[in-house]
């Protein structure tokens, strides 16, 4: 009897003792895993394996991946937000040196009149900038935080797109420029009027900034099974094929367009809103030869039937 | 960083005379986090492509490396587990089990490594976002084919693999469910960063990619995300 006992005994403590050896083991591995990653040295130990330690070494790897990656973004966004810093200075110096210059022109006290309205509207002008800048920055860092919440609904195409052109007009009639839309039946898409209008001025601004005077700036909607496509094209100088991606991410700026004024925020911005809505953006341009942003936005279904049958 | 190379790969099916060419010196890298579309005409390669970089299939010519890994040059086991850990797979036909219910489906591939010890909670949440998790008991033969779909995708999901393969994974779906069903993708590989490879017929999903492969006659035509839709139609 006590022998059965004795026999047991024994084999419980060495289950008992290989249990221990074999946390003990487990504990080793995952300790060094962990220096490695503490080290910020590849995990030595092999994530292709059956088991337990394969699978979390496998993990490990992710999560050393994951910090990497997140440390670039980090990197880069700082490397970004210093160029904006320099950028802002830059934008914000040229209006306010206006400002200033204008202000000191008109504490002249002999200045006539006819002088002082002139300056006041010039000074109206460079303050007017210098607030769509502010402002244009303010909606970027807003809608970049989720602080911006608006709900897109069902809404007119046409209109969203007559107001961005009525805002236009007055600067494509002071360069000459002509604005041709095509005609087209009406329909309501996922959007929100003020924001997609914003879009639309945004680009109808780029395309009357960057065409020649004399150029045309052709307007046309084209409907997709999903999507409805707006294309607003211009006859300007055009984007060259390597910075085609580029020109929608934060303040860029491309290089032909160096000198001329700009913020690097439009397109970014505008690419934002999209988002927002559940729409996107793409371009296609030759340089010299002009460009074409189209703007897709989604269909509603519901009301698609009624407006889309002219 | 890289997490996808593949390097001049060739595949034939048949012999002899009815040899096809299914790729031909197809050459790619994909940066981990990117979210890229397939696109080409049936029969141009696309799924076959997708089966050799899932590792279901092997190319005659060529090199296909994920994460480090050089496919080819692991066994059959080790593929096995690389391919559970790593890779999830959303198929045209959904490869649904059908005698496991929509849970159980879903978590099946990660009770290969974990055994029961399922994150609940994650499951619950990926499973609710797709609208599945009242169906949780249903068995595949009671889903629809855009519920099965889901569910196809849900699996995917489940393991938060760094790749997921999807073929026409909106498929089946009408065209709200497939917004929902980009949009969970999307917040997926955001947050794991996971990179997607997704192949679809329908340009203007295509068009809401990162970037855009085309494939013609097993040939890669490549074509930044834009360019060319707007080429066309302008």
């Amino acid at each position: 009897m006590t022998g059965i006992f004795a026999l047991l005994f024994a084999a419980a403590l060495c289950l008992a003792g290989y249990g221990f050896y074999r946390n003990r083991k487990m504990y080793r591995v995952i300790d060094r895993m962990l220096d490695e990653v503490l080290d910020g040295e590849p995990v030595s130990v092999s994530d292709i394996r059956e088991g337990e330690i394969s699978a979390l070494a496998g993990k490990t790897k992710r999560i050393q991946e994951k910090m990497e990656l997140e440390i670039q973004h980090a990197r880069k966004e700082k490397e970004q937000v210093k160029s904006l810093i320099s950028n802002m200075s830059h934008q914000l110096k040229t209006p306010l040196a206006g400002l200033m210059m204008y202000r000191e022109l008109l504490e002249a006290p002999d200045l006539p009149q006819e002088k002082r309205k002139q300056f006041l509207e010039k000074m109206k002008q460079q303050s007017e900038k210098l607030d769509w800048i502010l402002k244009s920055l303010f909606k970027m860092v807003r809608l970049e935080q989720g602080a911006i919440v608006f709900e897109p609904g069902a809404y007119s195409l046409k209109e969203t797109l007559l107001g961005a052109v009525n805002t236009i007009y007055a600067k494509a009639e002071k360069k000459n420029l002509q604005i041709c839309t095509e005609p087209f039946a009406d329909r309501s898409v996922l959007q929100h009027p003020k924001w997609t209008g914003e879009v639309f001025e945004n680009l109808l601004e780029n395309a009357v900034k960057y065409t020649q005077p004399g150029g045309e700036i052709h307007i046309r909607v084209n409907s997709m099974e999903l999507y409805t496509q707006i294309q607003i094209q211009d006859t300007g100088m055009g984007i060259p094929p390597q910075e085609q991606t580029e020109i929608f991410k934060r303040f860029y700026r491309g290089k032909a367009a160096e000198h001329l004024e700009g913020s690097g925020i439009g397109l970014y911005l505008s690419r934002l809103i999209l988002e927002k809505e559940k729409g996107y953006m793409t371009v296609s341009s030759a340089p010299g030869k002009g460009s074409t942003f189209s703007v897709f936005l989604q269909n509603c279904q519901k009301e698609e039937g009624k407006l889309s049958s002219p | 960083m890289e997490v996808l190379q593949v390097k001049n790969i060739e595949k034939t099916y048949g012999e002899k005379e009815n040899q096809v060419h299914a790729l031909k010196g197809i050459s790619f890298s994909v940066n981990q986090g990117e979210f890229i579309a397939i696109v080409g005409t049936s029969g141009s390669g696309k799924s076959t492509l997708l089966n050799l970089i899932g590792g279901l299939d092997t190319p005659e010519k060529g090199e296909i490396r994920i994460r480090k890994h050089n496919l080819a040059s692991l066994n059959r086991k080790e593929l096995t587990v690389f391919r559970r850990r790593n890779i999830g797979f959303v198929f045209q036909n959904y490869s649904l089990m059908p005698v496991l219910n929509v849970y159980d489906n879903v978590v099946l591939p990660v009770t290969f490594d974990k055994g029961r010890h399922v994150d609940h909670a994650y499951i619950k949440k990926i499973l609710g976002e797709l609208g599945l998790w009242e169906l949780r008991k249903r068995f595949p033969s009671e889903l629809s084919g855009g519920q099965q779909q889901r569910a196809a995708l849900a699996r995917a999901l489940a393991n938060k693999p760094a790749l997921i393969l999807a073929d026409e994974p909106t498929g089946n779906l009408d065209s709200r469910t497939t917004v929902d069903v980009m949009g969970l993708l999307k917040a997926s590989s955001e947050i794991y960063h996971q990179t997607i490879l997704m192949v679809t017929h329908n340009e203007a999903l295509a068009q809401s990619c990162d970037r855009i492969l085309r494939i013609e006659d097993g040939r890669l035509y490549p074509a930044q995300n834009g360019q060319e839709k707007g080429g066309d139609l302008a």
